[in-house]
């Protein structure tokens, strides 16, 4: 997008015209190079702020001009989080939800991806709608009704509300069923030549090629579960059941609010993503081999 | 003849049996969105049309809340403020995620590094982030404004403080932290584009700029499909941002519709009016991707 | 084909099966878990035999210590009622509060955070009237002052008041010393506060000292409107908070001897560290402050000569501050009301004031005792006790029901003057017409 070779209308003899290719791509990749360090710079620099802020008094936080390098670190915020609430059993209870959801959710919406994109029947595309039309509704006006239907099934102060409520997400289905869309019917159709069942095209052709998307979909669900604040708000009332975000926010009380404390479990909160972040990106940037298989 | 017959008979065969494999497929899904998602949504749109406040029994008032709604001077603001933010902040936010898919798809050296790094703003803490942005949006000592004063601007905009330069600062901020997120969703689009496809492009002569005009963008117009109904729905219903940042200030100058329909369902009690508020936001959206839908053959290509 | 297709259903009713059964058994786990928990805890305590148990819902439980305190000395001396406490976060505790109920959450005893969710609980018939109640045990009304009336709406009670915060003016006697200026005085007028406000600033950058801070509560910029006495925040006139805006305008963007609005407001910053910093000389806030600057300097995180004394007034008037007050109240569905009575008379009353009061905060309930538990605070500065006796102390906003959005419209045309984008005159001139347009729209 940034390199264009052909800007040069006259036709130059052929060698000044290599070293000029070389050069025009010499200077597009400096280019590039420097656009995206300028922009992860910006993109990284709230990290920056929160391991900054992380290490410092709580009179010091809001110094200003920013100090990014405080003068006297003071590691052990990193331990009175520990201490002070017990993180220890937020992580436990954020770990186990995060990983429930994100299960079910890649099964039960990349199965009915798979109905939505590859299966004709008449009432496809209004069931679709249907899906993809509740998530234009703001989660302010579906709260209490959503808590009334988890009431009646008492299942209120329960792990299993927030699993419910998170496990059979539209937005998964709508992901999924773009991906499948773009893969070619002809690999299904050999494959039911080959006398598999539907179920086993989803399982043998479909999954495994879908591979990207189910990684970016994990990774979306993750990242969503993990730093959610609202649900587990509103269903978690036991200190037992709480989530990480949650027992952040007992750093915040009514009048005051310990930001080194807070942007120090932040920071112990965000390594977990940035782990599975970067070990998931492996799917999602491998590609597929797909040359092989098309007709 | 007969063998018309029995094939409009083994049509409707295959209708019957398609469908049968379809619901098998979707059953574990819809059961679970049905009672937790869809009955929620419904029943939000019932109390549209009633006077609730949460706790004594509902009253049905017909359209009174829509009357009263074009009377609401906030509304009205908080309408025009959404239509604004979204209008601006979507094709942005589009055109920035794309060029940061298809740059990061270069085989720039240290791509696993750059890649993580701009996944960074979706899920570092909202607080940290409107902390950094207040500072760099400061009027008197923030970097931008440094920045523009030395580029020969002496009266920069003061952005939050500000009523003409609040709503673009929140769009700048909002198109940096949700870039990230749909780049993550253009690379994996991208990453089931054919080789082939380029290789066959170059041979034939084709330049950088022509290979992505006639390639990337026709093959990721699935994800790109994707990222535009979700882009638009997510900034229609904008709320975070503004919550943490601005908090709809200064006066109601970044005051959106969703903080509108919060504050008359938490603070006033008017949960039918607040419903009422979120059936229109909802119309708007819907109509918007009804006709994205309708015309995605003309331009969405599905490889079949 | 056909035998494929059964496979498929067969498949996925299985895999159904396995999701559901998932779900039920960790549902049944976890009534077991509760169930073992329960058992435990009726082994501990093998001689009760019916206990009832409350759910008691407040904010900060675990960080503040008072109410945990409240809670613990409460279940001592009432060994047959337990409490199931649930500790919310402060921001989102109205919100919380207003899903639970309307979702028929049976919580007994609670907070009434703030005065429109107050009001808008007691519409919507969430909280039970005491009048009956405080009748039948003959309770003492007296110890609660003025504030027990401001509880009444349409002449019923709905609860005690459990704390009564009202406004002072602290300073950093340090800053005072180095400047060689006179500390204020329980007479001081806003000019005087002004001047010495100026007075105290010097400095730049890192070493800036400001003479005074403002929080960006639109309480902070419209107190000097309610101390005249004329009328409330729902009914009165605008007007009133003319001056009073006109003297923080001048203070901060033409004396600038206190940080502006935007700035405070882009720092996130919060008054409590920026005291604490030491390079503010004055602040005026709740009686709240005392309590987190007795208890960070203990924690060594300041070590500031603070002092107090009452607001500033306008020339010529009486002293008066304003001031909030939080009830607990007993919801009106609930199935505990002798055990729920019970734990609201102990936290709003002199069990729970003596408890408060040793923490140094102001309770609702307050008589010669409990004032001298006070007093005797060897952390509570002495000449201060005098800052305590403000006689007029008006309402913040009044339990109405539209106290929750006049305040976030109030804080909106506020937030235009102290940024610059809209004169005095014509935000009050728009906070008259938004109010009139309030009113019409929930008639």
């Amino acid at each position: 997008m940034t390199t264009n070779i052909h800007v040069n209308p006259i036709k130059p003899s052929t060698l000044s015209r290599i070293t000029k290719m070389k050069l025009y791509h010499i200077a597009g990749k400096t280019f590039l190079y420097a656009i995206i360090v300028f922009s992860s710079i910006t993109m990284i620099l709230p990290f920056l702020w929160m391991l900054s802020a992380s290490l410092k008094t709580e009179m010091n936080v809001f110094d200003f001009p920013i100090n990014w390098i405080p003068e006297n670190p003071v590691w052990s915020n990193y331990i009175v989080i520990w201490q002070k609430i017990d993180l220890l059993l937020f992580y436990f209870n954020t770990i186990k939800l995060t990983f429930i959801i994100t299960t079910l959710q890649l099964v039960t919406c990349s199965l009915a991806a798979y109905a939505f994109a590859k299966i004709e029947f008449p009432e496809r595309n209004l069931l679709f709608l249907g899906y993809i039309a509740t998530m234009m509704v703001p989660f302010q006006v579906v709260m209490i009704p959503q808590f009334i239907i988890m009431k009646y099934l008492n299942l209120t102060d329960t792990h299993m509300a927030l699993i419910l409520l998170q496990a059979f997400s539209p937005f998964g289905v709508f992901l999924m069923r773009q991906f499948y869309l773009n893969i070619p019917n002809e690999l299904s159709e050999a494959a039911r030549i080959d006398g598999l069942s539907e179920f086993g095209i989803y399982l043998k052709v479909m999954l495994p090629l879908a591979k990207p998307a189910l990684a970016s979909l994990g990774i979306f669900t993750f990242v969503f579960v993990w730093n959610d604040f609202l649900g587990p708000l509103i269903y978690i009332n036991s200190n037992a059941k709480k989530t990480i975000q949650l027992g952040i926010r007992m750093f915040i009380s009514q009048y005051s609010a310990e930001y080194s404390l807070i942007m120090a479990a932040s920071v112990c909160s965000l390594l977990p993503v940035i782990i599975i972040f970067i070990s998931a990106q492996k799917f999602f940037v491998e590609g597929i081999a797909m040359s092989g298989l098309k007709g | 003849m007969t063998e018309k017959k029995s094939k409009s008979k083994k049509g409707k065969a295959i209708i019957q049996r398609n469908r049968i494999t379809a619901y098998c497929f979707l059953l574990p899904n819809f059961i679970g969105f049905f009672i937790f998602t869809f009955i929620p949504v419904l029943a939000a749109f019932v109390l549209s049309f009633m006077q609730w406040d949460s706790a004594n029994p509902a009253k049905f008032i017909g359209l009174k809340n829509f009357e009263l709604m074009f009377k609401d001077s906030s509304f009205i603001i908080s309408f025009w403020n959404t239509i604004c933010y979204t209008f601006t902040t979507v094709p942005l936010t589009i055109i920035v995620a794309l060029a940061l898919a298809v740059a990061l798809n270069n085989g720039v050296k240290g791509i696993t590094v750059f890649r993580a790094i701009h996944f960074f703003p979706h899920v570092a803490s909202i607080v940290a982030i409107s902390v950094v942005w207040q500072f760099l949006y400061n009027a008197d000592f923030g970097p931008i404004n440094m920045f523009l004063k030395t580029m020969g601007i002496n009266d920069p905009p003061r952005w939050t403080a500000s009523v003409q330069w609040a709503m673009p600062a929140v769009i700048i901020m909002s198109v940096w932290k949700s870039a990230g997120y749909y780049m993550v969703m253009f690379l994996s689009g991208l990453k089931s584009i054919s080789n082939q496809l380029y290789e066959a492009a170059t041979i034939d002569g084709a330049n950088a700029w022509e290979k992505f005009w006639s390639i990337t963008l026709p093959m990721l117009s699935p994800t790109m499909f994707f990222v535009v109904i979700m882009c638009l729905i997510n900034s229609f219903k904008v709320f975070d941002q503004i919550y943490i940042m601005t908090e709809g200030g200064p006066g109601r100058a970044t005051s959106v519709l969703v903080y509108q329909i919060y504050s008359q369902a938490f603070i006033n009690f008017k949960f039918g009016y607040a419903s009422a508020m979120a059936l229109i936001l909802f119309l708007i959206i819907f109509i918007i991707t009804f006709i994205q839908f309708r015309f995605q053959e003309k331009w969405v290509n599905y490889t079949n | 084909m056909e035998n494929a297709k059964k496979r498929i259903a067969l498949l996925l009713t299985f895999l159904m099966v396995v999701t559901f059964f998932a779900g039920c058994g960790k549902k049944v786990e976890q009534t077991q878990s509760a169930a073992n928990t329960e058992k435990k805890e009726s082994k501990a305590q093998p001689e009760e035999k019916e206990q009832v148990k409350l759910k008691f819902s407040c904010w900060d439980y675990e960080t503040s210590g008072y109410d945990k305190e409240i809670i613990e000395t409460f279940k001592k001396m009432n060994p047959d009622i337990g409490i199931e406490v649930l500790d919310i976060a402060a921001k989102e505790y109205a919100d919380k509060l207003t899903v639970m109920l309307a979702g028929g959450e049976a919580i007994d005893v609670f907070y009434a955070k703030d005065p429109s969710s107050f009001a808008g609980m007691v519409l919507k018939n969430q909280i039970m009237p005491i009048d009956e109640l405080v009748a039948k045990d003959n309770l003492n009304l007296e110890p609660y002052g003025s504030m027990m009336e401001k509880l009444k709406i349409d002449g019923k009670l709905y609860g005690l008041p459990y704390r009564s915060d009202y406004w002072l003016l602290f300073y950093n006697k340090d800053l005072f010393d180095q400047a060689k200026i006179a500390y204020p005085t329980n007479d001081w007028t806003w000019n005087d506060f002004k001047e010495t406000s100026k007075k105290l600033t010097s400095g730049e950058g890192n070493n800036k000292i400001y003479g005074s801070y403002i929080q960006t509560w639109a309480s902070a910029y419209f107190l000097m409107g309610l101390q005249k006495g004329a009328g409330n925040m729902v009914e009165g006139s605008y007007s009133m908070l003319k001056d009073g805006l006109e003297l923080l305008c001048d203070i901060q963007l033409k004396d600038k001897s206190a940080a502006d609005y935007a700035t405070n407001k882009s720092m996130g910053a919060h008054y409590r560290g920026i005291f604490e910093k030491g390079n503010v000389g004055m602040l005026y806030m709740g009686t709240w402050f005392i309590n987190a600057l007795v208890k960070d300097k203990q924690d060594g995180k300041h070590n500031i000569n603070w002092g107090i004394v009452q607001m500033p007034v306008w020339e010529g008037s009486n002293d008066a501050t304003i001031g909030l007050t939080t009830p607990v109240v007993i919801n009106s569905k609930t199935k505990h009301k002798d055990a729920a009575w019970k734990l609201a008379k102990f936290i709003g009353g002199k069990e729970g004031a003596k408890i408060l009061a040793k923490n140094l905060l102001i309770p609702g309930y307050m008589d010669e005792e409990v004032m001298k538990i006070f007093n005797e605070n060897p952390d509570f500065p002495k000449e201060g006790q005098d800052a305590l006796k403000t006689n007029n102390i008006y309402l913040e906003w009044p339990a109405h029901k539209l106290s929750g959005l006049l305040g976030k419209m109030v804080d909106e045309e506020i937030q235009m003057v102290a940024t610059g984008n809209k004169t005095v005159d014509a935000a009050i001139a728009d906070m008259e017409k938004r109010r009139k347009e309030i009113m019409e729209q929930n008639k």
